[in-house]
């Protein structure tokens, strides 16, 4: 399966679902989408779900299923959109609490055997600083997700994206 | 000066970032004007962030989210930019401190340079800070006898960040972890934090890995 979490305004999702090959979970934030409040219950509580009652409580779930996370987001400062942020912040439950090194590093152990691509699509009038931040967000964000593969491209405007793609 | 500590912490309940901001404001002489923002997950009304926007410094302190900045805290700054464009001021300096789950304080390198870059676009002076780990710590062991010497270089660069805001002087980040070995760490947080907290909701450790599919 492929997720795809996008911040744009007017994508219609329904075009995008008939010209894809395969089975294709697309998410954005629908405005109500409740922020991750670290309580950790989705780790001791209700292990690998988040208890917030809203659509995203299942993020972690849809992460195991993935082969590829492609994610498209308005680069802010390097980093993702709010509403990109607000999705991604609910998936902590693909992992688990306990914590591994790795490269000397702490990381958490993988709650699935799951190990996706992510493609990063960022858009906006982004610095060449900010560009070189997002790669190492990206980057950081396949080792906490145990992906397999990074890619992040960057665009001028979400049309070119939607060209691209 | 006029100082305001913002707590990003999207926590209702009490926080690490607002231990830490408690911890930092002992040290900064009380002649300061020093207002608390606590943010949570509802934003500040305009009139906060006109008076943040006309004050000397601005003290940041949050958790790691997905090896970047809280949500909520990412809109803030996206306001606070606005605002700062519209009317430009080059008095502002920037502190900022994170915590985060990890072991290794340097996990919060990214996040600083999200800050940096929200700086230059906002024209503000990026004044540096401290990059802790285990921030999920400090909460823990501030009401278990002895166990805060573990953070005890925390408070030292705390002591020098009062310094340097008083003075409105830019520092290095200073990333530190915890006074204690990486591996009892990790032994301390699954046996003294996660399972514990497994066993008051019934649940063991083995329930700690199911798979929901």
């Amino acid at each position: 399966m492929i997720l795809l979490i996008h911040d744009l305004k007017g994508l219609d999702e329904d075009i995008v679902l008939k010209n894809t090959q395969g089975e294709l979970t697309i998410v954005s934030d629908n405005g109500k989408i409740r922020p991750c409040i670290c309580c950790f219950d989705c780790w001791i509580k209700t292990p690998g779900q988040c208890i917030a009652h809203d659509h995203y409580n299942h993020m972690g779930k849809l992460f195991s299923k993935a082969e590829e996370l492609i994610i498209i987001s308005r680069c802010f400062y390097g980093s993702y959109s709010p509403s990109i942020h607000g999705v991604l912040d609910r998936g902590i439950s693909y992992m688990l609490p306990y914590f591994k090194t790795e490269n000397k590093e702490t990381h958490h152990s993988n709650r699935y055997d799951n190990h996706f691509i992510i493609s990063a699509h960022f858009y906006g009038r982004i610095s060449e600083k900010e560009k070189e931040t997002a790669k190492k967000l990206i980057k950081a964000n396949g080792i906490n997700l145990f992906a397999r593969e990074t890619k992040v491209h960057f665009y001028e405007t979400s049309e070119e994206i939607l060209e691209a793609l | 000066m006029k100082i305001s500590l913002i707590n990003g912490s999207q926590k209702s309940k009490e926080s690490n970032s607002g231990l830490i901001l408690d911890r930092l404001k002992r040290f900064i002489n009380k002649d300061h004007e020093i207002k608390n923002h606590k943010l949570g997950v509802k934003g500040f009304p305009e009139e906060t962030l006109r008076k943040i926007c006309s004050g000397d410094v601005i003290v940041l302190a949050f958790p790691l989210y997905v090896d970047s900045i809280p949500t909520n805290l990412l809109k803030l700054l996206i306001e606070l930019e606005k605002h700062l464009t519209k009317e430009p001021t080059e008095d502002i300096v920037i502190y900022t401190i994170i915590n985060n789950g990890f072991y290794e304080g340097k996990q919060t390198h990214i996040a600083f340079e999200i800050i940096e870059n929200w700086c230059e676009r906002s024209g503000i002076k990026f004044g540096g800070g401290i990059g802790q780990g285990a921030g999920e710590t400090i909460g823990f062991v501030k009401n278990i006898p002895f166990a805060g010497f573990i953070f005890y270089n925390l408070d030292r660069s705390l002591k020098l960040l009062a310094q340097k805001i008083e003075t409105k002087e830019p520092c290095n980040v200073t990333y530190l972890s915890p006074l204690l070995p990486r591996f009892l760490c990790r032994i301390m947080a699954h046996h003294f934090f996660w399972y514990p907290l497994a066993r008051k909701n019934k649940l063991e450790k083995e329930d700690l890995v199911r798979k929901p599919v």
